[in-house]
């Protein structure tokens, strides 16, 4: 199974080699994990000004406000909203989501449990990091120019984007980012699919993973075929604003030969379907091997768990209709894209119950990491229920561009990812940089962040049901709204909730890197994976030597282990009678 | 049969790249062909093409730029097949095959200047968009390629052909973008 000795190579000296530039595919993971931290937190603020210019509207944002927008004494401007709610977006999906989940744990963990030294192309892995890195300067540069950054939603649908819906650099800038930053996944894509297919040590098979690089893998395909799709879309926007070409004015085409604005939709969401399961495929399959882990026995039909995201990732792209029902497609084409997102309910319900399987009788630890992975099983069950009535073309047609569409998403790619992605933080905390973090600080983390979100998404389906569209600066100026303020200041306290919550986790997460007690166990929480052999935090080289893989990843609560021991190492031949 | 020329050690590094260079093609061609996707959408909705009663961009130079990728394209191989054979004839193969490639971005340019003549401009209607924009594109492309094969260059000058395993997939996108290039000769000045 390898393809070539990996040899140990003397660790980095200086510290521009060591930190900066370096090849190491973990400290390349903790690169991507404080500039996934660092722009959730600026997302996070931007999410904070929207929801306070919702529930308070016409009063100025505390503390910031007078800083941010002096000439309206602290109220957020309208034209500076639309930038909010762009930049809130495009910030959490491809700077905080994208960066956390893939680029940290991906790179983290890829090597780590398959039993690798580093990925196959640690040159590539370093300008995949540093691409990324300028694309997110790219963006922010954007809030600095005269008119502003972008302003047309994450989306970017045109002709809000082109020179007549957003004439400002910022709209520019912001697709060159989403360029570059395409760019940078691809390559990392390049690099996790061929490490994770060539590097997999002697003995693990591709059901041998665990389900977390499933996840990993299945994403990193989705980015490398889809991608570049979004690419080519920025790129004719691009030409567009900058060289005239005329691919999304709106015009009949024969006569006076201008283009089609829904062209845009279309590439947009044949890479934008793909994108949304991009980002949750590393959540579930991290939150499947913790369910599996903290219940202290094998994941319920591991190996259907597996199929089901292979079927899914197929699936995913085959119904990107479904975000343009009200685009005045085909009946016929509406119907067939109805159908096929029916159709991967089938595979998500089956993992679903494996997951419910796997707690079954478990002997369940409920220490955070396992909090917060039952807490994405409740979010992503609801998350994706109500997605179930968006993929009706009947219901859609109502709840479209409605809160309850930003309900929706933010269940399944907000809610479930963040959760998932802080259940790892604190799980592989020991192995990432050799401390625990403060148990009790996490359990508060997650019970406030659990009922905020749930305040605030819940709070938004409701708003949604009720008919209060999405994007609007002030909807109460609207008659049918004038009533919604109440439950709008509901969601905005939640907000706050969650928001303030998030400052437990920074505490403790830096509090923890500074004076965090040593981690002397190389297994604190007794799992078997490969990861978990090595000493905490793990060396550069990994492994002294390359592990031979006997058993799957979750062999725990085996009845014919020695007594004294619920688990085995994947190193071990499975113990039988 | 280049599976038979390389060693044995080498064989699983050549398997190694193989994969990213195959996921690397894939998303190139993904790029591709959303840009052909737009090409269709546009010229299946119209009820006139060209549209704005345009006529038709003179071949001329379309038809030189596909002769010189092509035959790019094919040097590419014969200085593959040279390589254990005679090392200088592979040497002078290489380096028509990249004075072409270079010949190509020309006659790219002659092109666009030859449609500005015709009064054809990127900003005037769809259908100088998709001609300029996809030409755009596929020369950026080409000057990517022509930096890999500078990258090779110096190695082959000294005719030391050990990295067949980076010869072999340089010429998977070289031939990669020709056969784009014909694509989109087919697409926007045949038919």
């Amino acid at each position: 199974m390898a393809f070539f000795e990996q040899h140990i190579h003397d660790a980095p000296k200086t510290f521009l080699s060591k930190y900066i530039f370096t090849m190491d595919h973990k400290v390349i993971g903790k690169q991507f994990l404080w500039m996934g931290i660092f722009f959730l937190g600026i997302g996070g603020m931007m999410a904070l000004m929207i929801r306070w210019t919702l529930a308070f509207p016409g009063q100025a944002f505390p503390i910031l406000g007078p800083f941010l927008f002096p000439e309206t004494g602290g109220i957020v401007p309208p034209d500076t909203y639309a930038m909010l709610f762009t930049m809130h977006g495009t910030i959490m999906i491809f700077y905080a989501i994208t960066p956390i989940l893939i680029g940290a744990f991906g790179n983290f963990l890829i090597p780590l449990q398959i039993g690798a030294r580093d990925m196959v192309f640690p040159l590539m892995n370093m300008a995949s990091f540093w691409i990324s890195f300028f694309s997110g300067v790219v963006l922010m540069v954007g809030l600095f120019t005269p008119l502003g950054a972008a302003a047309s939603g994450w989306t970017s649908y045109p002709t809000l984007s082109t020179l007549i819906g957003d004439p400002g650099n910022g709209q520019t800038l912001w697709t060159l980012a989403i360029f570059m930053l395409g760019v940078g996944s691809t390559l990392g894509a390049i690099n996790y699919i061929t490490t994770i297919i060539t590097l997999r040590a002697p003995g693990m098979g591709y059901f041998d993973m665990p389900l977390t690089i499933w996840g990993i893998f299945m994403t990193a395909i989705l980015n490398a075929v889809f991608l570049p799709v979004l690419g080519a879309g920025c790129l004719l926007l691009l030409f567009d604003r900058l060289f005239g070409t005329t691919f999304f004015l709106a015009g009949a085409i024969a006569t006076n030969g201008t283009g089609d604005p829904v062209l845009f939709q279309h590439v947009f969401w044949i890479f934008g379907h793909p994108e949304v399961y991009i980002l949750i495929l590393p959540a579930w399959g991290i939150v499947s091997d913790l369910l599996a882990w903290f219940s202290r026995k094998p994941a319920f039909g591991a190996k259907t768990t597996a199929l089901c995201m292979i079927t899914i990732t197929i699936l995913s792209t085959l119904v990107y209709g479904h975000h343009m029902f009200t685009t005045q497609m085909s009946p016929l084409l509406t119907q067939t894209f109805m159908t096929l997102t029916m159709t991967i309910s089938i595979p998500s319900a089956i993992f679903f119950t494996n997951w419910l399987g796997t707690l079954w009788r478990g002997s369940i630890r409920f220490d955070s990491p396992m909090l917060f992975a039952m807490g994405v099983v409740f979010v992503f069950g609801l998350g994706g229920l109500t997605g179930l009535y968006l993929g009706t073309v009947t219901t859609d047609i109502y709840l479209h561009d409605t809160y309850f569409v930003v309900g929706h998403f933010h269940y399944t790619m907000a809610a479930s990812v963040l959760l998932g992605g802080f259940g790892a933080v604190y799980f592989w905390m020991p192995k990432m940089f050799g401390v625990m973090m403060n148990e009790c600080l996490a359990k508060w983390h997650f019970w406030l962040s659990f009922i905020g979100l749930n305040g605030i998404f819940m709070g938004m389906m409701v708003l949604g049901y009720a008919g209060m569209h999405r994007r609007l600066y002030n909807p109460f100026v609207y008659e049918f709204m004038k009533g919604m303020v109440p439950l709008n200041t509901f969601v905005t306290w939640s907000a706050i909730l969650m928001g303030a919550a998030q400052v437990i986790f920074v505490y403790n997460f830096i509090h923890a890197l500074i004076k965090g007690k040593k981690v002397e166990d190389p297994n604190p929480w007794n799992i078997g994976t490969l990861e978990w052999t090595i000493p905490c935090p793990a060396p550069h080289y990994n492994f002294k030597e390359i592990p031979v893989v006997k058993c799957g990843p979750h062999e725990m609560g085996n009845p014919n282990l020695p007594e004294g021991k619920d688990f085995q190492y994947q190193t071990e031949k499975l113990v039988k009678v | 049969m280049m599976t038979q020329k390389v060693g044995k050690i080498e064989s699983g590094e050549q398997v190694v790249n193989s994969i990213a260079m195959l996921v690397t093609i894939i998303s190139f061609s993904m790029l591709f062909a959303t840009l052909f996707l737009s090409f269709f959408l546009y010229r299946l909705s119209a009820t006139q093409w060209p549209p704005m009663n345009l006529d038709r961009i003179d071949h001329l130079f379309p038809a030189i730029s596909s002769i010189l990728i092509i035959s790019s394209s094919w040097f590419y191989e014969v200085f593959k097949k040279n390589l254990d054979r005679s090392p200088n004839n592979a040497r002078y193969s290489f380096l028509l095959c990249l004075g072409l490639g270079l010949a190509f971005i020309i006659s790219q340019f002659l092109f666009w200047n030859d449609l500005k003549e015709v009064g054809i401009f990127a900003s005037s209607g769809i259908y100088g968009s998709l001609v300029y924009s996809f030409t755009w594109i596929h020369v950026g492309h080409m000057a990517m390629g022509i930096f890999t094969l500078l990258y090779l260059l110096p190695s082959v000058m000294r005719e030391d052909f050990k990295k067949r395993i980076r010869i072999v997939n340089i010429g998977k996108f070289w031939h990669f973008l020709a056969v784009v290039w014909l694509m989109m000769y087919l697409l926007l000045f045949v038919i």
